[in-house]
Parts: structure tokens; C-alpha cells; sequence
């Protein structure tokens, strides 16, 4: 027997003589004697929580850890609380995409020809389950991730249950169904081979569900919740199951005891743990076929044949799921200001024949996504998302902004057109802000703390109301530099940080339109001058780099340059990848993405490098 | 008509946005009103009312300081108490320019139920937080790091919802708590409190499915069963002898425990009569393109909310809600000169710019007197016996993010109804400022100073007491009285006037156990 295939015997035995358990008192009772209306946007700051204007002596870090926020007080806290977990994550559990798919998949792998149908019959219940919140690690802003909210709350728990009744009524709701899901055994007129009918679908789908294979005694326990009468497979019995294998820990959690001969405290995960590894790595879902195969075979645990399998999982169009969302969360693409609603007399002299869509916000977003997707999937180095040129949007109102015929989707995109378009930094979703006046703080936050993972201290709360408003007679730049930067005030040692990063792009209007003046626009709407913009700054990319640039194509190479934007995805995919913000002991690991990176590395093989570390094949038990 | 005869039956209250009366059942008197064991035993209510930004000037957040005609020594200052009284005039009952309502829905009666307190503070910067108010001081944007680092704590709402006092009996209680918002945090066993504190998320989308969750039909045995084969299963994982760390062991066993809450649950959910289910959903309303613009919209789904609400402090399936109000709401923002977002052009200029004031005031009246006070006198309609109603039993506390300045804590408002069962006096306005020490604050519209008073966590501490909670369920007092137990101040961001940095001196801190003057019974 191999250690891939070995039975979790003692649980088995557990289960086994649990199959009778009924209510209890639970543990505490046991050892004590005793966008709706509501919620969702109700949380501010967002994107613009870092816009308003402020002072302090300031010097921006980077790197694992920093945070050069100042306070002084006195008095002791409370008990310390960690904001996330830094030390190995426990009992990590699925996010809600990564359910989602994998339950998706498993009906879609177990019935080929009506998987789908199955899943749109349950599909709408998926949204009462509690979304992921992106979670920052502790002080900062940006870099925040779904995987990083590992909260089972109360509501996470009832939500389970009533999904997995949609979803178990649901399949089995039409018999051609459950012929192709369980078997023609379930619904032919025989009730002789009933028990075997549904013993085998456990197996089988139980398999594909909970990722590893099911023993007899676990077949015996989620069969046990069947019909009273074991000779009938009713669609009640069917959908029971099916409720209680959605309910278990090893669908919910990433159950991994590693494997059992091994000792010490840090272990090296049995195949199928390691198979479900990387198929929600790469995939955001279960394992498929080959994967459960060479798990169950145990050979996954052969260097060669792991490996080979990360490249194919990398190369697998399904790995573009997890890239675009690792990259929307990393730049909070979600945070920009939705364009539709906004309005005034400036805001529409200023869009002119511009209308935007309810899909405007959306498509802003979509094109990054696309974008990042597209170099994933041609092979693409880290630094192309930042200089890629490629035109990939296909949305018409995009495409308005930009000046240029939207892309047919067809073959390779073209180039733009415009020669200021000159990377990610000049694409809409960086540059507008879909109001009236651009956000020069805002830009320079942005791509200081999120493109280069470098933080700065928090604005004093006296900043909070000096915001920029537009004036008859000044750029927007103009008004940041007499509000921000004037000599010998408090404010100059943060925003010479911020401000010049956003000054760089001031020649792109709020819609992200490129510009050569700024229109000036009274209260009323009306143009009463024009002046030309300036770009001319020097960005700071690192401390001592003094450098001027005029154009956000002399900043991206500067941060080509620098290596800082490749120090940053080291950090953020780190996280994004284990759930957990790093550790000074991951700090060898982060060296080598970084390193991997710096040395021209495709995006490809940056992540399948992540999925070859150690700490990705391992896990510490302490 | 007599005021009790205008009274609806408890059984016959479910009036609102949605039309028809909705009948409910009768639940059996537990107690005979008016003694005080009758008190201690009648089931307390608690609803948490949250708007971001805060920034409503002082003088129009609260009543006239000429009503404030008692002083008291207290703690260190002199601070002042009034009765609150309320102007009806034309139709309308003002409170104060934001505290307004139709006086045939904000009645003197109705007034002599709320309480308005000012000078309550958390002594330190907080820019955009999230559980500030209810006690969580770490979940913060911009904030301290060391606040951050040690200020979380699970929200009051939560350890109400988990305290074995104020659920003595849950064999009727099918949610703790109702968390609408995002400003609920709770340990990952809120019951044992124990493991890492998290935000509790929502627990419903809509009205109607909240009320699907509260009166659920359609559980029954095969829920149970499936519940007591999945515990079976945790449990075998837990005890089993496969490699597990004790960080796994936790998370099963916080897992098993909301298990055992989730069988309770349907056991709870499953006794007595449900009330008919509403027509309508709140979603139905905020799904419609033209809801964000449309403030008359919004109060109809609040108010399908209220609906809810009442039904479930009613009928005791859930005695605790939790909420946070969409920022931009009852506005038909945008409408300043430049366009741009709420939180840019109207929150953060609302006290340099008249324009974006007005929008933020509106925002604020409308959801007080369409929504604050809408609940109010629908729970005031359900009568409890002996005189008394279900607001009598309640405490609603509506707060703002911030004080009368955005992003400071200082001098954050607390607007009230209800006396929790006699817990806590109502029909009070009570300014617990000092106002010898102040700082400088006034901005080009606004010219309000900021003036010290006392803090956040003596008002938490008086909510509890308020509700009967034994201070052994929520006080450290080696750290310091009332809630949270965060003895902690800033002295490197605020500066009185004269210079003095030291803001809030032991008499202020020493008496933070206490429940707050003049508010007991």
C-alpha cells in the first residue's frame, strides 16, 4: 500500500463508531456549567482613503514587514491580536470562488452531458454564501486578498448547510439526472442493485468531492443517511448524501495530516494532498482526472512527475482564473469609482459626448483582467504587465476613451495607437477617476504602495478636508503643489513622495483620456482656459534615485529598473498564494521569486516556481 | 382614541412599507410587568444603528444647549443634562435640525424614549474604522499602529448575542445576532472567545430572506439529520489520531461549535407558528438600476427591514441586529459642482462646503426620520402588557463613524430610543464635555472647536449595564472600566489650547466602570 493510497484508519474507526451519533451537548456546554441597503458599501475610505492631503515626517519602506506608521501614547494596550496569522495557516479552508468551482466541477466531471444544467439549477444559491473580505495585512492598504479571509463564522456554517440543500435538491430534481449522476442502477425498475448503486456513487463522487479516496467505512458513513429502506435509491436518499459529502471537512477545508511515516514538525503533504495543492493553486478548483490518477498512483510524489504536472496545470487556460484574480485584488480593481450616476455641470462638460454605460466600471476592469490573462497566456514575463502595450480591450465605451476601434478578440491585439499609452500605468484603470478632476495624490499612492510595496505613514486628521477641488486658474497639479508642497510645512515629506508619481500621468484627463492641456471649467460648466499640463517629476522609485522623468513611459522603466515592482509581486504572491501575510523566515523564498523574476522569468514559471518551494510541498504541524 | 387603544396586539404589528397588517403569533407572558423581578426577567432587546463619515455640525446634531439646565461635578469637569423636548410645529417634531421627524410619527411621547448624548470619545485618531462603535478599536484605515496591533475586540453586539445572560433561554432564539452591516466582529468561537477575532458577515441579503432565516418553513428532519451526521464526521476528524496541528484542532472544534448552535437553531427555528411571509423583498427594491438615486426607494426597503426587525424582537428569535448604512443614502447625489464620490466631495468637504453639507445633513435627517423613528414607533406599537411596549425593552443606539469632525472620534454622537426594560432613564439630553479644554477644530463652514469629555468605553460599559449584562462578561478592570478593555491614549495628535497634551486624566478613566450619569435607573 503506498502512502498515497493509505486509509485514514483511525478517523475510519472514529467514523465508524460515530455512525450512531445523535445530539449532544457541545464542547463548551460539556466543560462549563454554565449593496442592498444594509452592509456591504457601507465601508469608506476605499480607493480614495488615502487621497486626502496630509503631513508627517515620513520616509516610505519596503520590503517584508514595513509599516513606518508613527504613533505615541501611553498607557498598555490590550491583549495583542493578531490582524492575520502569520505563522502556518491552520486548517486552511476553501474561498468562496474556489468552492464554488470545485463543486461546479465535480458535478460537471461526474455528468459530462448535464453538469451544467445541474449547476444553473443551483447556481443562484451560491450568493448566500458570505463573500471573502479582502484582507490587508496588518497596515496596509493594497495587497489584500480573498484567500487571506480564513474566518468560519456562524454565518459561514448555516450557509453551508443551506447550499448543500439547494444544491442536493436540485440535482436531483429530474431523473435523467440522476441517471447520469449516480447511474441508469438508480432509476432502472431492479432494486436489487440498489445499495451497490449508491455505495458506488459515494465512491465515485465522493472521490471527486472530498479528494481523496473514500474507504469502505467512510462509503458505509455517508450512505448511512440513505432512505430507511436500503433498497431503494430515492432521489430523497440521493440528494441526502449528497448533502452530507458537501458538508464535510475535507470539502470545506484543506484537511492535510502529511505523510504518516515522516517525522518532525514540518512534513511533507501524501500526493492527494498534494494534488489538491495545486489544482486550487493553478486552478482555483479540485483536481482533475490525470491528477487524481497520479495521486492515487502516488507517483505524483516522484520529482519529474510533479513537476511535469505544474507545468501542465500552468499551462492549462483554467490557471487564468486565479491570475486575474490575484491581479484585480493586488491593484483593488473592484475600488474604482463607477462613472455612471456621477454628474454636474463640469463632470459633462468635461465627458462631452462620453456616456458612460452601467458596464463602464465593469469593461475598466475587465481590461486589466484581460490583459493579464492574455500575457499569461502567451508566455509573458512579469515586467510585460507593466510595459505591455497590447490593446486588448473589446468594449466599446473603453474603446471611446481610448480613442481607438475596439479589439475584435481575434488573433494577436494590436498595439496602441497612441504613443502616450505606454503600459499599465496609462491605462484607463490607472490613470481616470471617473469624476471630475484627476487624483494626482491618488495615482501616486497607488503606484507607490501597490506597484512597489512601499508604505507611507497615515495623513494627519486635520488633512482630512483640504481636498483638491479644480480652480478657474490652476492645473489640478498646481492646486496639489500649493496645497501639499509648500516649503517647510509638515506635508512636503510625505506627498514629494506621492504627488510626483501622479503628476507623471496628468496627461490623461479623469477619464483617462490623453490631454495635452487641461481644460479649466467655471462652477457652471463653462470653459474659460485651457493650460498646459506638466509632467515633468521626479519620482523617488527608490530613496536615493533622484532622477526626473516627464512621461509615464520614463517611470515604468525606471521601475523596471529599480527591480522594486518585482520585490513587490514576490511579496504579494506570496500571500496570495499561502493565505497568510510572510514571515521574516519566508524571506529566502521571497528572494528566490524575486530573483526568478528579475532574471526575465515568464509569469508562468514565476508561479509553478512558488509551487516548487518548500514550503509549498510541506507543512508545519508546530 | 386613547393611546392604548391605538396600540396594536403584539400578534398584530407587521405594518409597514409592505402594506398589509401581518399577523403574528402570540407568544405567552413570561412575567407580570411592573415588579422588579418582572424587570430582571423581561427579554431586552438591542438594535445598533451605524452611518460612515460622521461630520454633522454640533449645532445641528443636537438640541439647544440653552436646554441643558442641570450641572453636575463629575469626574474631574462639570457636565450638563436637560430634558429632551421636542417642538411641534407644522406637522413636524424637531429634536434638533437633524433629529426631525412628522409628529405623527415622531410623537412628544415618542421623544420622551430617546436619549441624545454628547462629549463621549475615543481617545485616539481612528480615520475610517469599522466596530469602533460597538468596541473593536483595531479594524481601522490610517490608524495607529499600535491600536491596530492591540485594539481588537469583539463588538458588543456579538458578546450580547453570546452571553449567557442576556440569552438565559435561546430555546426560542434562531439568530444571536442580525449583522446587516459590516461593523460586527466576533472571536472564531464566539462563544468560548476563543481564537482570532473576525468580522461576522452578513446574514442576510434581503428582508424576506431574513425573515426565511427567522420563520424558516422549510426545515425539518432532514436538515437535522444532516447536521448530527456532520457533526459526527467533525468530531471523528477531531478525535481522530491522523496528524493534526493545534491550530487545526481549534478550527475544528470552533467548527463543531457553531455546529451545535446551527443544530440548536433548528430546533429553535422550528417551534411555534411563523407569521405569513412579506410580499415584497428589500431586494426587490435595491435591485432596481434607479435605487442609488432614489431616496424614497431606499426608505421603503429600510423600512421592509424594520419590518423584520420587529418581528423577530417580537417573537424573541433574534434580540440583537447590528447595521451600517450605504454612505451615499436618502441623497439624490450626486449634486455638488464637480461630481466626484461621496466620500471625496461631500463627507470630506462637508465642513468647508455648503453644498456638500446639505446633502450629508439630508442624508442623516432622512435616515432618522424615515427610518430611526420608523422603527422606533413600530416596536412602540407592540404592546407588552402593564403599559409597557417592545421599545420599552429595547435600547436602539444610532451612532455616526466619527465625530462632529470626519476621521475624529471626538464628541461622537449617540442618539437613543428606548429604556431597555428600565435599565437606562430615557428622555434626556446629556453633554458629558468639558468645556474649559478644548482644541482648536473650526474649519472655513463649520468653526467647531473640539472639547474633551468622556470616553467611548464608559458608554459601552453603560449599554451593557443598561441590558443587565454582569460586568464579569465584559470588563478587565485591571485595565480599566466598561468596554473595551483598551486602557490606551494618544498624546502626540491632539493639543488643547494652552498646550496641554495629557487629554483624558485618571478622574476620567477611573470612572468608566461606572454606568454613565444620569442614563441609570
Amino acid at each position: 500500500m503506498s502512502l498515497a493510497t493509505r486509509p485514514r484508519l483511525t478517523r475510519l474507526l472514529t467514523l465508524a463508531a460515530a455512525l450512531a451519533v445523535s445530539c449532544q451537548p457541545s464542547p463548551s456546554e460539556r466543560t462549563r456549567s454554565g449593496e442592498a441597503p444594509y452592509g456591504g458599501a457601507s465601508s469608506v475610505g476605499g480607493a480614495n482613503a488615502g487621497a486626502s492631503v496630509g503631513g508627517a515626517d515620513a520616509s516610505f519602506g519596503g520590503g517584508t514587514g514595513s509599516g513606518t506608521a508613527s504613533s505615541g501614547g501611553s498607557g498598555s494596550g490590550g491583549a495583542p491580536q493578531p490582524v492575520v496569522d502569520s505563522a502556518e495557516l491552520p486548517l486552511r479552508r476553501l474561498s468562496r470562488v474556489q468552492m464554488r468551482n470545485a463543486l461546479d466541477d465535480a458535478f460537471r466531471l461526474a455528468a459530462p452531458a448535464q453538469g451544467a444544467n445541474m449547476v444553473s439549477a443551483y447556481d443562484w444559491q451560491i450568493g448566500f454564501y458570505p463573500a471573502d473580505r479582502l484582507t490587508n495585512a496588518s497596515g496596509e492598504k493594497h495587497g489584500g486578498y480573498g484567500r487571506l479571509d480564513q474566518s468560519v463564522q456562524q454565518s459561514h456554517v448555516d450557509a453551508l448547510l443551506e447550499l448543500a440543500n439547494i444544491v442536493s435538491t436540485s440535482v436531483t430534481s429530474q431523473p435523467a439526472w440522476i441517471t447520469e449522476l449516480v447511474g441508469a442502477c438508480a432509476t432502472d425498475a431492479n432494486a436489487t442493485n440498489d445499495v451497490t448503486c449508491l455505495r458506488d456513487f459515494v465512491s465515485r463522487f465522493g472521490r471527486i468531492l472530498l479528494r481523496h479516496p473514500l474507504g469502505s467505512t467512510e462509503v458505509d458513513f455517508y450512505t448511512s443517511v440513505s432512505d430507511p429502506n436500503p433498497n431503494t435509491v430515492s432521489a430523497e436518499s440521493i440528494g441526502k448524501v449528497l448533502g452530507l459529502l458537501i458538508l464535510a471537512p475535507d470539502f470545506l477545508y484543506f484537511v492535510e495530516h502529511g505523510q504518516a511515516t515522516a517525522l518532525g514538525d514540518v512534513i511533507p503533504l501524501t500526493a492527494h494532498e498534494l494534488a489538491a495543492r495545486l489544482s486550487f493553486h493553478f486552478w482555483q478548483s479540485g483536481p482533475d482526472a490525470e491528477l487524481n490518477s497520479l495521486a492515487d498512483a502516488g507517483t505524483l510524489l516522484d520529482d519529474a512527475t510533479f513537476n511535469a504536472q505544474v507545468a501542465r496545470l500552468a499551462a492549462d487556460p483554467k490557471a487564468e482564473s486565479a491570475v486575474r484574480e490575484f491581479f484585480g485584488e493586488w491593484l483593488r480593481l473592484e475600488e474604482l469609482e463607477n462613472p455612471l450616476g456621477q454628474g454636474g455641470a463640469v463632470w459633462d462638460a468635461l465627458r462631452g459626448t462620453f456616456t458612460p454605460t452601467l458596464d463602464t466600471k465593469k469593461n475598466t476592469v475587465a481590461e486589466i483582467l484581460d490583459l493579464v490573462a492574455y500575457l499569461y497566456r502567451n508566455n509573458a514575463k512579469l515586467s510585460d504587465v507593466l510595459t505591455s502595450r497590447a490593446y486588448v480591450t473589446q468594449a466599446n465605451d473603453i474603446a471611446e476613451l481610448y480613442g481607438q476601434p475596439a479589439w475584435n478578440g481575434q488573433g494577436t491585439p494590436p498595439e496602441f495607437q497612441d504613443p502616450a499609452r505606454a503600459g499599465l500605468l496609462t491605462r484607463i484603470a490607472l490613470v481616470a477617476s471617473y469624476s471630475a478632476n484627476t487624483r494626482p495624490i491618488m495615482k501616486g499612492f497607488r503606484v507607490r504602495n501597490a506597484l512597489l510595496c512601499q508604505t507611507l505613514p497615515p495623513p494627519p486628521p486635520s488633512a482630512m478636508n483640504a481636498t483638491v477641488d479644480l480652480a478657474p486658474d490652476l492645473t489640478t497639479r498646481e492646486v496639489v503643489e500649493r496645497l501639499t508642497e509648500t516649503p517647510g510645512t509638515a506635508c512636503l515629506a510625505c506627498h514629494r513622495q506621492l504627488n510626483p508619481l501622479g503628476y507623471l500621468t496628468e496627461n490623461f484627463d479623469p477619464l483617462g483620456r490623453t490631454r495635452a492641456t487641461q481644460k479649466l471649467y467655471d462652477s457652471a460648466g463653462m470653459l474659460i482656459a485651457e493650460k498646459a499640463v506638466n509632467t515633468q517629476a521626479a519620482p523617488l522609485v527608490t530613496p536615493n534615485d533622484m532622477a526626473q522623468a516627464s512621461s509615464a513611459a520614463e517611470l515604468t522603466a525606471q521601475i523596471v529598473a529599480s527591480g522594486e515592482f518585482e520585490r513587490c509581486f514576490s511579496q504579494q504572491y506570496f500571500r496570495y498564494t499561502f493565505g497568510r501575510v510572510d514571515k521574516p523566515a519566508d524571506t529566502p523564498v521571497l528572494e528566490g521569486i524575486q530573483a526568478t523574476a528579475v532574471a526575465g522569468s515568464t509569469l508562468r514559471e514565476l508561479l509553478s516556481k512558488v509551487a516548487t518551494t518548500t514550503n509549498f510541498k510541506t507543512r508545519d504541524f508546530r | 382614541m386613547s393611546r392604548s387603544s391605538s396600540r396594536l396586539h403584539r400578534r398584530w404589528f407587521l405594518a409597514g412599507a409592505g402594506g398589509a397588517l401581518l399577523p403574528l403569533p402570540l407568544l405567552g407572558s413570561l412575567f407580570s410587568p411592573g415588579t422588579s423581578e418582572a424587570q430582571a426577567l423581561r427579554e431586552k432587546c438591542f438594535g445598533f444603528f451605524y452611518q460612515p463619515h460622521g461630520n454633522a455640525y454640533q449645532r445641528d446634531m443636537y438640541p439647544s444647549q440653552a436646554t441643558l439646565t442641570n450641572t453636575m461635578a463629575y469626574a474631574g469637569h462639570t457636565i450638563r443634562n436637560g430634558a429632551l423636548v421636542g417642538n411641534d410645529s407644522a406637522g413636524e417634531m424637531r429634536v434638533s435640525e437633524v433629529l426631525r421627524a412628522p409628529s405623527t410619527r415622531l410623537s412628544q411621547a415618542l421623544v420622551a424614549k430617546m436619549n441624545v448624548l454628547m462629549g463621549l470619545d475615543v481617545p485616539f485618531y481612528q480615520s475610517h474604522n469599522t466596530g469602533m462603535a460597538l468596541g473593536n478599536f483595531g479594524d481601522n484605515q490610517q490608524g495607529i499602529k499600535s491600536v491596530v496591533a492591540n485594539g481588537r475586540r469583539p463588538t458588543l453586539d456579538q458578546i450580547l448575542a453570546w452571553s449567557p445572560t442576556f440569552y438565559s433561554d435561546a430555546s426560542r432564539v434562531v439568530n444571536r445576532s442580525v449583522v446587516l452591516g459590516d461593523q460586527s466582529f466576533a472571536h472564531a468561537n464566539p462563544k468560548t472567545r476563543v481564537g482570532p477575532i473576525e468580522m461576522v458577515g452578513k446574514t442576510a441579503q434581503g428582508s424576506r430572506d431574513l425573515f426565511d432565516q427567522l420563520f424558516n418553513t422549510t426545515t425539518g428532519p432532514r436538515e437535522k439529520l444532516l447536521i448530527d451526521k456532520t457533526l459526527a464526521n467533525y468530531t471523528a476528524l477531531r478525535n481522530g489520531n491522523q496528524r493534526l496541528s493545534s491550530g487545526d484542532k481549534r478550527r475544528l472544534d470552533d467548527h463543531i461549535e457553531s455546529l451545535y448552535e446551527l443544530q440548536r437553531k433548528l430546533i429553535a427555528a422550528t417551534s411555534g407558528t411563523p407569521p405569513p411571509r412579506p410580499a415584497t423583498n428589500s431586494t426587490d427594491l435595491s435591485n432596481k438600476t434607479e435605487y442609488s438615486m432614489d431616496p424614497a426607494l431606499q426608505v421603503q426597503a429600510y423600512q421592509l427591514w424594520n419590518d423584520v426587525i420587529v418581528a423577530a424582537f417580537s417573537t424573541g428569535t433574534s434580540r440583537v441586529i447590528s447595521t451600517s448604512i450605504w454612505d451615499a443614502s436618502f441623497t439624490t447625489y450626486p449634486g455638488s459642482a464637480y461630481g466626484g464620490s461621496w466620500h471625496q466631495e461631500v463627507a470630506h468637504k462637508a465642513s468647508i462646503d455648503a453644498a456638500a453639507y446639505t446633502l450629508l445633513l439630508t442624508s442623516y435627517r432622512t435616515f432618522f426620520a424615515d427610518v430611526f423613528v420608523d422603527l422606533a414607533k413600530k416596536l412602540d406599537a407592540v404592546d407588552r402588557g402593564g403599559g409597557t411596549t417592545l421599545l420599552d425593552d429595547c435600547l436602539l443606539f444610532w451612532t455616526h463613524e466619527s465625530g462632529h469632525h470626519t476621521h475624529d472620534p471626538i464628541c461622537v454622537p449617540v442618539v437613543t430610543f428606548g429604556s431597555a426594560a428600565g435599565g437606562m432613564k430615557t428622555g434626556q439630553f446629556c453633554d458629558y464635555r468639558d468645556l474649559t479644554r478644548k482644541m482648536k477644530g473650526g474649519d472655513d463652514l463649520q468653526k467647531e472647536d473640539y472639547e474633551i469629555g468622556l470616553l467611548w468605553h464608559q458608554w459601552l460599559g453603560s449599554v451593557f449595564q443598561a441590558l443587565g449584562i454582569p460586568k464579569s462578561e465584559y470588563e478587565v478592570p485591571a485595565e480599566n472600566g466598561g468596554y473595551p478593555n483598551f486602557h490606551w491614549q494618544q498624546t502626540d495628535y491632539y493639543t488643547l489650547v494652552g498646550g496641554e497634551k495629557t487629554l483624558y486624566p485618571d478622574s476620567v478613566w477611573n470612572v468608566t466602570g461606572e454606568m454613565l450619569p444620569w442614563l441609570g435607573p
